[in-house]
């Protein structure tokens, strides 16, 4: 014999195949393309997901130093007064030493004094002019308050005490379809120009102090790159006058010289050190540092004047990464010295000493 | 090789047709909806879709919060642009002084999405069913004899002027119709009910069903004067 014995177990191994495969006629390609897809798929999902599984790669790097100081998920109560509380606040800022937290949810201002107890309230009742609907960003330019009530499409001027000192109705005739600005992201500059995030328009509206627009940058759509934003949120401006722009939906920071003119930007959409979720609000320390918060991250990243990325901001164990966030929904941002002040949609007030 | 050609064909287009169920089936929901937030070089998906080194099931960022909190799964999604930023709608349903339809935040079907998907725009409000009674009839039965008529022709105009939409109903909905009908259109679960911002201790209606202090009842007058 030529050939020699076949392999008992592989010739009735393969007697058996070919009968079952002519039992099944034409079918058996369905069975060995369905082994192909099974196959496929599981390579396409060791490939695609298995490495990440392994390690979970979010923010995980450099944790930024800085010390919780305080906390306040709710104002204190004040001596004899009912307890109060905020409902989803944006915002703070800091005049003449003492903090006005802006109470979106209530359409109010809560000034605190150092203990973090509500002294006063600002609202329709010290000037109907007050009339907030759903607030989204408060500034000061150390003398007086600057609010951007969203839902009126107008900027309010207050003095401390809650006097309205101007209302800037944002008639904006530029505006596409005549759909009226809708301010999210305020600051003021050195020279008093007001600089305005339009959420309707995507685009950086700048008044002068009698509210006269004087420039809109951006294309008046959602765009991206040197030609515009996609939703501006949170606007900060340097010790040189340069403007900082959160650049929500395109996931990146805008960096604008003092006239508007387009310098650089940071950032992109992503969930990993450096990258972006959805940015929310920026603000910038006397060493330069730029912070910036982080609704979905859950964070406060920090970089240098050049955008370098310096770490992040708010796990409970300081300096854990993989620790908890200590916030929700993390959006206003204020520095004031060295306390950098975060606002938090759900939980209130944090103070962190960040350390020049 | 002629062998394996036929195969690799039925498992390649096999392939395409999954992929295409999964991501362009729902593409053409998203493109040209409200949801369809592109700008030129970043795709309508990538603003919940959060590209690079994603983690997750459907590549989205989650906070880093952990589970059992009540701030977890499609929440900080939903919230990091219905609140008040992105758009100034619905941040209601993120309202915790107003009460809500019950859900067990972060569990798969039993959290915003026992209700909406961020896909589907034709229902409206991005509702999973076409409004009203289906979507809530799809998990609490269909209303038996003793209930309330749904899905009758509703004859009578309600009494506007009694109407406070600041109580209850924050959307703006219509007594009527989710989908923004008018009087004419029939009666259906959210003519009295509000998914998001009931009247509190109400079982989610929109008006006070008892009034303490008389015997009309506010909510049923609106329709039987
Ligand atoms: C507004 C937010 C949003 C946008 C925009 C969005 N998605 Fe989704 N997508 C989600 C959420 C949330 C889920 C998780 C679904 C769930 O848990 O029910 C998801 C899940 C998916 C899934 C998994 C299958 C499923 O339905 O459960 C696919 C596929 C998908 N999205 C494709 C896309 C594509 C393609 C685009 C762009 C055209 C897109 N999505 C845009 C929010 C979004
Ligand atoms: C990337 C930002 C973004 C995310 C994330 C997002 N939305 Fe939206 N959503 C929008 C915008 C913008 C609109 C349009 C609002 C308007 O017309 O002003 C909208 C509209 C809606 C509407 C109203 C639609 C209508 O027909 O009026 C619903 C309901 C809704 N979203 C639910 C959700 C849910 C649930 C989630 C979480 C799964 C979610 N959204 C996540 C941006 C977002
Ligand atoms: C029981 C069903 C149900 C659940 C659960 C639910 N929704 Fe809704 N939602 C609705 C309905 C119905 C509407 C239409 C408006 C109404 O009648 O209240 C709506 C409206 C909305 C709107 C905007 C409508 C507008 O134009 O102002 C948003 C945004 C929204 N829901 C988000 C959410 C989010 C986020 C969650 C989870 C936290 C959620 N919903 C859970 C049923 C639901
Ligand atoms: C995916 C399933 C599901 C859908 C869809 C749904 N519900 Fe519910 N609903 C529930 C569950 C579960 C409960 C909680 C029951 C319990 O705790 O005993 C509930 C409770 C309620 C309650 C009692 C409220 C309370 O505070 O206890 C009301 C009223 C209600 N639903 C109305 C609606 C309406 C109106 C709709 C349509 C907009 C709707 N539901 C859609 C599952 C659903
Ligand atoms: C004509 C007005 C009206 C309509 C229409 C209506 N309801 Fe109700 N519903 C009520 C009132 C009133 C209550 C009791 C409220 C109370 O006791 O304070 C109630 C209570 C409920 C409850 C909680 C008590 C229970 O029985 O479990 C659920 C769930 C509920 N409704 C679901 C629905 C659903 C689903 C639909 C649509 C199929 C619907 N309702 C249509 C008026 C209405
Ligand atoms: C959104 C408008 C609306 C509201 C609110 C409403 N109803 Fe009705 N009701 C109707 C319509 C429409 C009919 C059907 C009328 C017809 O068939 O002639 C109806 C019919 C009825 C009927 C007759 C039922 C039958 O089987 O023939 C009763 C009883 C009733 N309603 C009681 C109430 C009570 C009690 C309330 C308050 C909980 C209430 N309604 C609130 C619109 C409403």
């Amino acid at each position: 014999m030529k050939q020699g014995p076949m392999p008992l177990w592989g010739s009735r191994f393969r007697r058996w195949i070919g009968e079952r495969m002519q039992a099944l006629g034409r079918q058996r390609w369905l069975l060995v393309a369905l082994g192909l897809v099974a196959l496929l798929g599981l390579v396409v999902y060791l490939v695609a997901f298995f490495p990440q599984r392994a390690s979970n790669p979010r923010v995980t790097t450099s944790v930024f130093q800085a010390a919780l100081m305080e906390h306040l998920q709710a104002p204190q109560p004040l001596d004899g007064q009912p307890p109060i509380t905020w409902n989803q606040p944006a915002g703070m800022a800091v005049l003449h030493g003492t903090r006005f937290v802006l109470d979106t949810g209530n359409d109010r201002i809560l000034e605190l004094d150092d203990a973090g107890a509500v002294r006063a309230i600002i609202d329709r009742t010290i000037d109907e002019r007050v009339a907030l609907q759903g607030p989204m960003a408060i500034a000061s330019d150390g003398e007086y308050l600057y609010v951007a009530n969203s839902g009126a499409h107008q900027i309010l001027v207050l003095t401390p005490a809650g006097q309205v000192v101007k209302a800037i109705d944002l008639a904006n005739p530029e505006a596409p379809d005549g759909v009226p600005p809708r301010p999210i992201g305020l600051a003021v500059a050195a020279n008093g120009d007001i600089l305005v995030s339009d959420a309707a328009s995507h685009r950086v509206l700048r008044y002068d102090p009698d509210g006269r627009l004087l420039q809109a940058i951006g294309a008046g759509k959602r765009e991206s790159g040197t030609k515009g934003f996609n939703t501006p949120g949170g606007i900060a401006i340097d010790a040189a006058g340069n403007i900082y722009v959160v650049d929500i939906l395109n996931g990146r920071v805008v960096q604008l010289s003092p006239d508007g003119a387009f310098l650089g930007q940071f950032g992109e959409l992503g969930d990993t050190a450096g990258t972006f979720s959805r940015p929310k609000e920026v603000a910038i320390d006397a060493t330069g540092k730029v912070y910036v918060s982080d609704g979905l991250l859950a964070a406060v990243q920090v970089f240098g004047p050049q955008g370098e990325y310096l770490g992040f901001i708010g796990r409970e164990e300081p300096g854990d990464s993989d620790s908890g966030s200590l916030f929700r929904a993390p959006a206003g941002l204020k520095v004031a010295g060295d306390t950098l002040y975060v606002v938090d949609r759900f939980l209130g007030l944090f103070a962190f000493q960040v350390l020049p | 090789m002629r062998r394996i050609v036929p195969p690799l064909a039925v498992a390649v287009a096999m392939l395409l047709a999954l992929g295409a169920y999964g991501a362009f089936g729902q593409q053409g929901h998203v493109i040209g909806s409200k949801h369809d937030l592109a700008s030129p070089g970043v795709a309508a998906c990538e603003q919940c879709h959060i590209p690079h080194d994603a983690y997750g099931d459907y590549l989205w960022a989650r906070g880093p919060n952990p589970a059992g909190e009540t701030y977890v799964g499609v929440r900080p999604l939903c919230y990091s642009c219905h609140d008040g930023t992105v758009t100034e709608e619905g941040r209601y349903a993120f309202d915790e002084t107003l009460s809500q339809h019950p859900t067990v935040p972060g569990e798969p079907s039993k959290d915003c999405d026992m209700c909406h998907n961020a896909h589907t725009p034709e229902y409206g409000n991005f509702l999973l069913f076409p409004s009203g009674a289906n979507l809530c009839r799809s998990c609490h039965g269909k209303a038996g004899p003793t209930d309330h008529p749904v899905d009758v022709d509703a004859a009578v105009a309600p009494l506007d002027s009694q109407w406070n939409p600041s109580t209850g109903d924050l959307s703006g909905t219509r007594l009527w119709d989710a989908a923004g009908a008018g009087p004419g259109n029939q009666v259906k679960c959210l003519s009295c009910h509000s998914a998001h911002g009931g009247l509190e201790g109400s079982d989610l209606s929109t008006m006070p069903y008892r009034d303490p202090t008389s015997t009309i009842s506010p909510l049923c007058q609106n329709c039987h004067p």
